[in-house]
């Protein structure tokens, strides 16, 4: 008998404990979400190449042609060049039709930008001589009515060479 | 006494053979005397017949049997002494019959040479009476092969004319009212001290009765066939001494006319310009029952037009470029007004004026030679039209009119009394009206519907001044998927090229800009365009439809620089006015092509990345971008509660990496 007593003493006491210790299985509450957003920050770049749709040959694609270069298809190729010297006002639209180099770009890349305007100014000299030999026109009027050209086509802020009114000359920002 | 009637009978017979033989030597004496007379009597008779002229005649014979020859006959006027009619030579022929019904045979006149004087009718009358009642007399034929007219007329300065005529009229004066009709050819007026006419007339055709003239002075009919009529300065000069003159028209042109019916008379209107262009058209008219005086006003106001067609102005410095073509011009005037230098209307059909630097060079050039003083600078007798009209004009912008670019237009205009009083310093300014017209310009994708607008402009042009100003409303504009209401277009243009700016509303904000084209070949233009409070969410849709998208409103700037239809550079930059959405929507195809055979982990995470690059929520955003040709750089910066997004796109032209700009490029 005692031992039927112990027994059941023993599953008394289990259950009461168990009755006071499962709320305590609850816990502390654990929070999973942050007390700011989540940011995320991306960049990305995508380059789209256009392989030579028109099959025109680009100067430089072939180094081993010993074809002679268009100047104008030479241009063309450096435009992108040039566009970031002009909106970075390295160099500017000068009286006599050509690119003039208007601000310091140290090592490399100022050699760079010079034996790139270089290259531009060898070209366009190319293209107006060839154009006042056609219409027998002196190479100097050339220069002025390409020079006009490019200042009235320059984009707002890009720098052109001006002449103010007592008749000097000063390089300017393009006006809106 | 019977015997005796024998006797007498005999007695009678013999002194009546007696008195017939006298007769007969008397008059065969006459007869010898009065042809060894012959010339004095026909000098008598004719003097005695024309008792207000004086007579001067020569020999008069007979050359023939039944021809009787005179040799130069001339009437003068007494008062003068002036001559009036002057024939080289004429005949008389008669035949035993005409003698019996006491006529004449025939007349002819060989080589005749009238003068007509202003009396020159009293002359010809027995009492001085130009319209006299007298007999009479009938002529088998009056025949003149070829004679000369010439007749001075008008006051300072007066007009001589000169005319070749025949006639050939038979059984004249049997009949007075069976018409008789006189050939005129090659009449020519000029202006005394001049050896040009200013009036030509090729055939003439009169028709009078001798009723007519003698009670009515009048001509049933006069038939021009062909000739020339300058109108111009002499003209002017002679109308004006005519009618101020003390001369006034003589009696001898004071006639009737029945019906006057002038067939391809050129009129050579003489244009008052230092080229001495000339301008010619054919006057063709019927009038009837008039005066000469009534006749003259009659055809200087009746109304005449001509047109003119096919007309090209070309460039003074490029003959194969043009600068004005018209495909008719109709000019109504009438020769009074010619006189005065006016027109009444200027009815210029199709007009094509194309724009360019050799218009402006024609306009120039123009302005140079009449200011340098052969056209009339007095100011006091210039030209005036009354009315010029414009209709279906097309305007075309061009670089020089071998090549055009740019868009035609159509224009019309009206304007009233333009007084070309002093070209030198002529000034005209009108509008040419834009009609209300739908305009497709495939070549441009391009769509255009207009408002009535009108393009201004002023001629010469003045200085610092443009020549054409135009300003265009536009109801609706639709270039490739881009539209915009509601806008107009300002254009300038000058040698240089055109000069515009436009404005409209678009995407719910407002689009403004401006461009300059530059005339050149392969012309050369830059446009800038700016945007205020652009619905991006209607713009994006625009531009890439479900691909991609933003919300909220822009601001944005972009500047064009091209060469005809091919831009050269591109440039431009934006921002976002307020917080919005962005959606790259093409990212759903991708998460659509996650492949199942990925793991759960690996297709949440793509899911999630791709999602947080598909949406996101910004509170600003900017970006710029540039472009040469086929190569460029186009930076977008969002910012966000939710972080930053920052896309580059570089496009090549080239795979090359060697060139600076791609180097320099940072994300």
């Amino acid at each position: 008998m005692e031992e039927n007593d112990h027994t059941v003493m023993l599953r008394f006491f289990l259950a009461v404990t168990a009755v006071f210790l499962l709320p305590a299985c609850a816990g502390p509450t654990v929070n999973l979400a942050t007390s700011q957003p989540i940011k995320v920050d991306i960049s990305m770049r995508l380059d789209v190449y256009q392989h030579n749709r028109d099959g025109i040959k680009k100067p430089g694609a072939n180094t081993t042609a010993v074809a002679p270069v268009d100047p104008e298809a030479s241009r063309r190729n450096r435009m992108a060049d040039v566009q970031l010297f002009k909106n970075s006002r390295l160099v500017g639209e000068s009286r006599d039709g050509l690119l003039s180099i208007q601000g310091d770009a140290p090592g490399d890349y100022g050699e760079y930008v010079r034996k790139t305007v270089a290259q531009e100014n060898a070209d366009r000299m190319a293209l107006m001589k060839a154009s006042a030999e056609k219409d027998k026109t002196p190479l100097s009027d050339l220069q002025q009515k390409q020079a006009e050209l490019w200042r009235n086509r320059a984009f707002t802020g890009e720098l052109i060479e001006v002449q103010e009114a007592e008749g000097s000359w000063k390089w300017i920002p393009k006006p809106e | 006494m019977a015997p005796d009637k024998p006797r007498i009978k005999r007695l009678w017979l013999r002194r009546l053979a007696w008195a017939i033989t006298s007769l007969i030597v008397l008059l065969a004496l006459a007869a010898v005397l009065a042809v060894a007379n012959l010339t004095f009597l026909a000098r008598w008779a004719v003097q005695r017949a024309l008792p207000s002229a004086k007579v001067v005649l020569g020999e008069v014979a007979f050359k023939a049997p039944g021809e009787l020859r005179f040799q130069e006959f001339v009437l003068k006027d007494p008062a003068t002494n002036e001559t009036v009619l002057e024939l080289e030579s004429g005949s008389f022929l008669f035949s035993f019959n005409d003698i019996r019904q006491l006529r004449i045979g025939e007349i002819r006149f060989i080589n005749p040479r009238i003068i007509i004087a202003p009396n020159i009718g009293k002359l010809f009358t027995a009492t001085g009476n130009s319209q006299s009642s007298g007999r009479i007399p009938f002529i088998r034929r009056i025949v003149c092969d070829y004679g000369e007219a010439t007749a001075v007329v008008g006051g300072d300065p007066s007009l001589h004319v000169r005319a070749n005529f025949s006639f050939d009229w038979r059984d004249f004066g049997s009949d007075l009212q069976a018409p008789l009709s006189l050939n005129v050819w090659d009449l020519r007026a000029a202006a005394e001290g001049s050896d040009t006419p200013l009036l030509v007339l090729h055939v003439i055709t009169l028709a009078a009765t001798i009723e007519g003239l003698r009670t009515e002075g009048k001509v049933l009919e006069a038939t021009i066939q062909g000739g020339n009529l300058a109108v111009g300065a002499s003209l002017q000069n002679f109308v004006n001494g005519f009618s101020t003159g003390s001369k006034k028209p003589s009696p001898a042109f004071d006639w009737n006319l029945g019906k006057l019916d002038i067939r391809d008379l050129r009129v050579e209107l003489e244009a008052d310009v230092a080229e001495k262009r000339h301008l010619n058209f054919a006057f063709n008219t019927t009038l009837r029952n008039l005066s000469l005086a009534q006749a003259r006003d009659e055809l200087s106001e009746e109304m005449q037009m001509v047109e003119l067609s096919n007309i090209e102005v070309l460039s003074p410095l490029d003959p194969l470029t043009k600068v004005l073509t018209m495909r008719s011009i109709f000019v109504r005037f009438n020769l009074a007004g010619l006189l005065r230098k006016e027109l009444e209307e200027i009815t210029i059909l199709n007009p094509t004026i194309y724009v360019g630097p050799d218009l402006f060079w024609y306009m120039e050039d123009t302005q140079k030679r009449l200011g340098t003083g052969s056209a009339d600078t007095s100011g006091t007798n210039g030209w005036t039209i009354h009315t010029v009209e414009v209709r279906l004009g097309r305007l075309v912008i061009g670089s020089g009119g071998r090549t055009q670019y740019g868009l035609p237009l159509t224009f019309q205009t009206s304007l009233k009394n333009v007084a070309l009083n002093n070209l030198a310093t002529l000034k005209l300014e009108g509008a040419l009206e834009i009609p209300a017209q739908s305009y497709p310009f495939p070549a441009y994708q391009l769509d255009v519907t207009t408002e009535p607008g009108e393009l201004r402009f002023a001629y010469p042009r003045e200085k610092n001044a443009d020549n054409l100003v135009g300003t265009i409303k536009i109801t609706d504009i639709l270039w490739r998927q881009y539209r915009a209401q509601e806008a107009w277009i300002s254009t300038t243009f000058d040698r240089h090229g055109i000069n515009g700016q436009f404005g409209g509303k678009a995407y719910r904000g407002y689009v403004s800009g401006g461009f300059s084209f530059f005339f050149a070949p392969m012309p050369p233009w830059i446009g800038w365009v700016s945007g205020k409070k652009v619905d991006l969410k209607k713009l994006t849709n625009a531009i890439s439809p479900q691909n991609f998208s933003m919300t909220g409103p822009l601001d944005f700037r972009l500047q064009v620089d091209a060469f005809a239809r091919v831009i050269d550079r591109l440039k431009g930059d934006f921002r976002t006015l307020q917080p919005g959405r962005m959606k790259i929507g093409k990212l759903d195809d991708l998460l659509e092509k996650i492949p199942d055979t990925w793991s759960s982990i690996k297709k949440s995470s793509a899911r999630i990345g791709l999602e947080a690059l598909r949406d996101f929520d910004y509170d600003t955003g900017r970006g710029d971008f540039w472009f040469v040709q086929d190569q460029g750089i186009f930076d977008l910066k969002l910012q966000g509660p939710q972080g930053s997004r920052k896309f580059q796109i570089v496009l090549h032209a080239d795979d090359s990496p060697l060139k600076q700009w791609k180097k320099t490029t940072t994300p």
